[in-house]
């Protein structure tokens, strides 16, 4: 009992909060609401037409998808690399590691306006590079073809949380296997493909899930940077259901694209689940 | 354990006593709730009018919670079931919504019995304040736009600075002459800052509502002629890449730093605040002040200027509407209005206070600011109309327009696709309202 009255607080929480809205959503969802009026039945009609009917909601999606396939392989990828770097064991290694988690740290909202100054193209500091690397100078966030690619570019830079994760694990990997590689006559890369790969690669199972719905959820920075401009470029999923939720009025429209939504992450992280177990090696664990 | 009980108790019963004492200081009297959106110093000049109202009116007390500029925050309250007695409609497309769903009390009546007349008012201010011809809601004050010109820059590049350009073309000549490059090929100055595509399309004659049906008009002929002029516009002074990576080092709006303020533009189209701001931060510029340009060959269409209204509206289920009523008729007043008019440098509505001297002569800044006020009363003066799709309408408008700007789709194609998207859209809407 006395357990219960401890938990209680984030039980109550829980209904409220989180289970309530959820089962309240999906019940939007079969609705026609409009928010200024009392919900009406209309069954699927809503998932219906979003699969069927409404031209944004499939480049919406691909916009997210896209976004996934190119950001996740570079983050993962440089998080992975820096980790690396760090993993060495010189002086002021604990500086680096500090300075490159930082931008973790920085809030979402802050770090958008400040990269809406970095891309900004008569003043930022992105076409003060380039013109240093000789490259010309684009428009960022403006020009529809770049803006896509400057937000993917944007969220490497909070790489330092993956980075840290992975930095842990390597750091996990038991010494004795590295030198039993050794005296096999295991290069660096043989070394890193056979021993250092399966030993972190619960890590990596992680973050590739973690990033699946991450990129699907992405929100915060096309808010406040584009607004989903120039041109639609950057409306990416998250910011079409704000917008049908709260501008638009359609409130069980809305709702029926967070469950699809749910529906794709979950099948991707199942996808993902599945194949886990060809290349996720757990220490002391069956292959 | 038992002294922290004591002073739980004692506090509990304090905050109770104050909440009565809250009531208690006004017993007797009405309380209207209004949420309004102003921020800063303007919402002061707002609260001063509140605190007249209540020493002029004993029986009511006005409880104004401002810098309420995030309009769902009213939306869940009237949803909830709790909404103010009266709140200003921020967002404006929001207004078609509002009304068209019910969750705004009609004022036809309340209009009607007060005493009010319609030739009181700015006719495009309380047309504003109209959806499908009924009102539902009144104006308290309004923006114009208007045509600026930094004369010094007319005559470093040749042109009489007294000799504004009258057609649309003429104003185009103008600002590919009055584009200033640097060696790189980067713009140093911008002839012309981009003019809203709204006000374009007036000024071409088109429209974004039939008067007559209510459907949508998106792809007009005037519209797509008034799109193409845009696009014209933007490649004669540079291109777009250019133009947008100029625009996007502006300063900030209200500061000595507004690209007009320091040369960085030579003419705009700007609203009825500027010339105070102009006082204020950059005395010694040279400007002038004229009505838009309009499409040569629509002389129609001289005057034309596009407004927007503050709008206060009284939700259906308010607990005292026709004390809040008595607020919104007594802001009409035509006092009341230039006291505010003058704090927040804002257009009256209110024909009465427009011509007031003390508003509109004596000073430099006051002459120009009275111009503003004369194109507001002019027929063409108009804004943009209150659907139940207003945000979508602006999104697809707004994308329509970087389309063609990024030669992705012709001004034709762009439109048709609004046309599509916005018709089909307000056709499921008004089945959804009728239910």
């Amino acid at each position: 009992m006395i357990g219960l009255a401890f938990v209680s607080p984030w039980i109550i929480g829980f209904l409220v909060f989180t289970l309530y809205p959820v089962i309240a959503s999906f019940h939007y969802s079969l609705t026609d609401y409009a928010v200024l009026r009392p919900p009406r039945f209309v069954g699927l009609q809503n998932y219906i037409t979003l699969l069927t009917r409404d031209e944004y909601f499939w480049r919406y999606a691909v916009y997210n998808t896209v976004f996934m396939f190119l950001g996740l392989p570079l983050g993962i990828g440089s998080g992975l690399c820096l980790a690396i770097l760090l993993n060495q064991k010189l002086k002021g290694m604990a500086g680096f590691r500090a300075l490159l988690y930082l931008p973790a740290v920085v809030p979402p909202v802050a770090g958008a306006m400040l990269w809406l100054w970095v891309f900004n193209p008569q003043y930022g500091l992105a076409n003060s590079v380039m013109d240093i690397l000789h490259l010309p100078k684009l428009n960022w966030l403006v020009d529809p073809q770049t803006a896509k690619p400057a937000m993917i570019f944007m969220d490497l830079w909070g790489v330092g949380g993956g980075m840290i994760i992975t930095l842990a694990a390597l750091q996990g990997v038991p010494a004795h296997l590295y030198e039993a590689a050794l005296l096999d006559g295991a290069g660096v890369l043989t070394r890193f493909r056979h021993v250092t790969l399966p030993m972190i690669s619960p890590v990596l199972f992680f973050q590739l899930i973690m990033g699946i719905i991450g990129t699907f959820q992405y929100f915060t920075s096309a808010m406040v940077m584009t607004r989903g401009g120039p041109g639609m470029a950057t409306m990416f999923y998250a910011l079409y259901l704000f917008n049908n939720a709260f501008q638009y009025f359609k409130m069980g429209y809305a709702c029926a694209m967070a469950w699809i939504l749910f529906a794709i992450t979950l099948s991707l992280s199942l996808l993902v689940i599945w194949s886990g177990k060809r290349w996720v090696h757990y220490e002391g664990g069956e292959r | 354990m038992k002294p922290l009980a004591i002073i739980g108790l004692v506090s509990t019963g304090l905050l109770a006593l104050s909440a009565c004492g809250h009531d208690a200081a006004r017993s007797g009297r009405v309380q209207v709730t209004v949420w309004s959106g102003w921020t800063g110093e303007e919402a002061k000049s707002f609260q001063r009018l509140c605190d007249r109202f209540n020493a002029e009116h004993p029986g009511i007390h006005v409880d104004n919670l401002g810098g309420v500029t995030d309009n769902t925050k009213v939306i869940r309250a009237i949803t909830a079931g709790v909404p103010p007695d009266a709140f200003t409609i921020w967002s404006a497309p929001d207004v078609g919504p509002l009304a068209g769903y019910g969750a705004l009390c009609t004022l036809d009546e309340e209009f009607r019995a007060s005493g009010l007349k319609e030739s009181d008012f700015v006719p495009s201010a309380l047309e504003m304040c109209r959806y499908r011809g009924k009102l539902i809601g009144v104006p308290l004050l309004m923006d114009t736009l208007a045509f600026l010109w930094n004369k010094d820059a007319f005559v470093e590049a040749g042109l009489d600075p007294e000799h504004p350009p009258r057609t649309l073309e003429e104003m185009k000549k103008l600002a590919a002459r009055l584009t200033v490059r640097n060696a790189d090929g980067d713009i140093e100055r911008l002839g012309m800052m981009l003019p809203d595509t709204t006000l374009l399309t007036y000024a071409f004659g088109g429209g974004y509502l039939d008067a007559k049906t209510g459907a949508v008009t998106a792809n007009r002929a005037e519209n797509v002629q008034a799109l193409t002029f845009y696009a014209d516009l933007v490649r004669s002074m540079g291109g777009r890449g250019k133009v947008a990576a100029f625009g996007s080092g502006f300063g900030q709006g209200q500061g000595p730093n507004h690209p007009f303020f320091v040369g960085k533009v030579a003419m705009m189209v700007n609203g009825e605040w500027i010339p105070s701001w102009i006082e204020r931060y950059s005395p010694s510029l040279q400007y002038g002040v004229a009505p838009i340009p309009y499409h040569r060959g629509r002389e129609d269409r001289a005057g034309t200027t596009t407004i927007s209204v503050n709008m206060l509206g009284i939700p259906r289920e308010a607990k005292h509407p026709k004390e809040a009523w008595q607020f919104l008729a007594w802001l009409q007043r035509p006092d009341v209005q230039t006291e505010f008019a003058q704090a927040l440098n804002n257009v009256p509505n209110i024909r009465a206070s427009l011509s007031e001297p003390d508003l509109t002569s004596g000073t430099e800044r006051k002459l120009n600011f009275g111009k503003f006020c004369r194109y507001a009363m002019h027929p063409n003066a108009v804004g943009f109309p209150n659907t139940p799709i207003g945000h979508l309408y602006l999104t697809e408008l707004g994308a329509a327009t970087d389309f063609v700007l990024f030669g992705k789709k012709t001004p034709q194609q762009a439109l048709d696709d609004v046309q599509r998207k916005v018709s089909s859209e307000m056709k499921r809407m008004e089945k959804s309202i009728r239910g």
